[in-house]
């Protein structure tokens, strides 16, 4: 089985919601079936960016914590495909 | 001026200054929402009659502080031109505050705004031995600040898992406010005793693992500030719009039964004490 093709996107320091607004438009440029870890502050940033990517229709696969931020990987799953 | 007239204009909103014959208008604005037209019409009053400024008061009110007792009927006529009715001071229901709620705010568990308007509709205005102040709040987090009103209403929701597609990320459990959620086996569970239905593992899980049990609005009773503050209790949980409108109606009436002139709700329930209170507001008959 092929390996999804994966992609990051560091948003420790990046405050809400733009961290939201920079997840979205990056997703926006993956095909569907393509992933994107994206690495989140904890606090308001992890408490809103993963479930507003499901409000958006993408799979949340993982959310893993770290010592002091979260990754987050998001499988793209939406109408704007590339 | 005969004090017989300035209680009448005081209950209307005029608000005698200690300046001679000048007056500090209050104005209706339930949940606090002025339209752009009511802005532009308040500012070419306050220009004409008053002194080219308004008041934001504390409960989402807005005044027009400096207007003559002479310009009465023409600002009032001017005001309702955009639908601005005068506020209520005294003793009797005073201007209806609400938060956003979730018409637009993403902590919102309830439409804070719509239910307030309707309280408005219904109790602005009410005589009564004392002042009843009320807000609506849309979430725990109290922006409206519902504990220090007479009659304050929370929105409030009970999470329920359903844990199919759930991924363990125990984002629940880090962000309950009160630890009430821990792991047994692999699945989140609460503690329905920590639970204060602030909805937040239900906002924050990426799976919709937590789904909604339950909605309604906590009525609590008894706020005030002023020289002795004191926050308002719960009285019941969960209850509708509906059914929130009809706990109103009952401590309002319990209020203008028992309650001595100027004596604030909250006093009210000091001395009868709050089992007494929930007694007689729960076999109150309707006026």
């Amino acid at each position: 089985m092929q390996k999804a093709v994966k992609y990051e996107l560091d948003l420790r320091g990046v405050t809400c919601p733009i961290n939201f607004v920079k997840t979205k438009l990056r997703l926006e440029k993956l095909k569907n079936g393509e992933q994107l870890e994206v690495l989140l502050d904890q606090g308001e940033p992890i408490r809103n960016v993963p479930r507003s990517a499901r409000e958006e229709g993408h799979k949340v696969l993982r959310v893993q914590k770290n010592e002091d931020y979260y990754s987050v990987l998001i499988e793209k799953s939406g109408r704007i495909s590339s | 001026m005969e004090v017989k007239d300035l209680s009448r204009l005081k209950a209307g909103g005029f608000m005698k200054q200690k300046q001679p014959d000048l007056f500090s208008l209050r104005l209706r604005v339930p949940v606090g929402n002025v339209t752009a037209p009511q802005l532009a019409k308040l500012a070419e009053v306050a220009e004409t009659y008053g002194k080219g400024y308004v008041h934001l008061t504390t409960r989402q009110g807005i005044e027009i502080p400096f207007i003559h007792f002479d310009d009465f009927a023409v600002v009032t006529d001017e005001l309702i031109k955009v639908g601005l009715k005068l506020g209520s001071c005294g003793a009797r229901v005073r201007n209806v505050m609400a938060c956003a709620g979730d018409r637009y705010c993403s902590h919102g568990l309830g439409n804070s705004m719509e239910f307030g308007r309707k309280i408005d509709e219904r109790f602005f205005g009410r005589d009564l031995p004392t002042k009843i102040k009320i807000a609506v709040s849309g979430c725990p987090n109290s922006c409206a600040k519902p504990q220090e009103n007479d009659i304050g209403f929370m929105a409030v929701v009970e999470p329920e898992f359903e844990g199919s597609e759930c991924i363990n990320c125990e984002l629940c459990v880090e962000g309950c406010p009160t630890k009430a959620i821990t792991m047994v086996d692999g699945t989140p569970e609460v503690d329905r005793a920590k639970c204060i239905y602030e909805g937040n593992c239900i906002m924050s899980c990426p799976t919709e693992s937590w789904k909604i049990k339950r909605k309604g609005y906590t009525v609590f009773v008894g706020g005030k500030l002023g020289k002795f503050p004191q926050l308002g209790k719960p009285i019941v949980q969960f209850v509708s719009e509906e059914e929130g409108l009809d706990w109103a109606e009952r401590i309002i009436t319990v209020c203008g039964t028992l309650a001595c002139e100027g004596e604030r709700l909250g006093t009210l329930i000091n001395r009868i004490g709050p089992d007494k209170f929930k007694e007689e507001v729960i076999s109150c008959r309707r006026r």
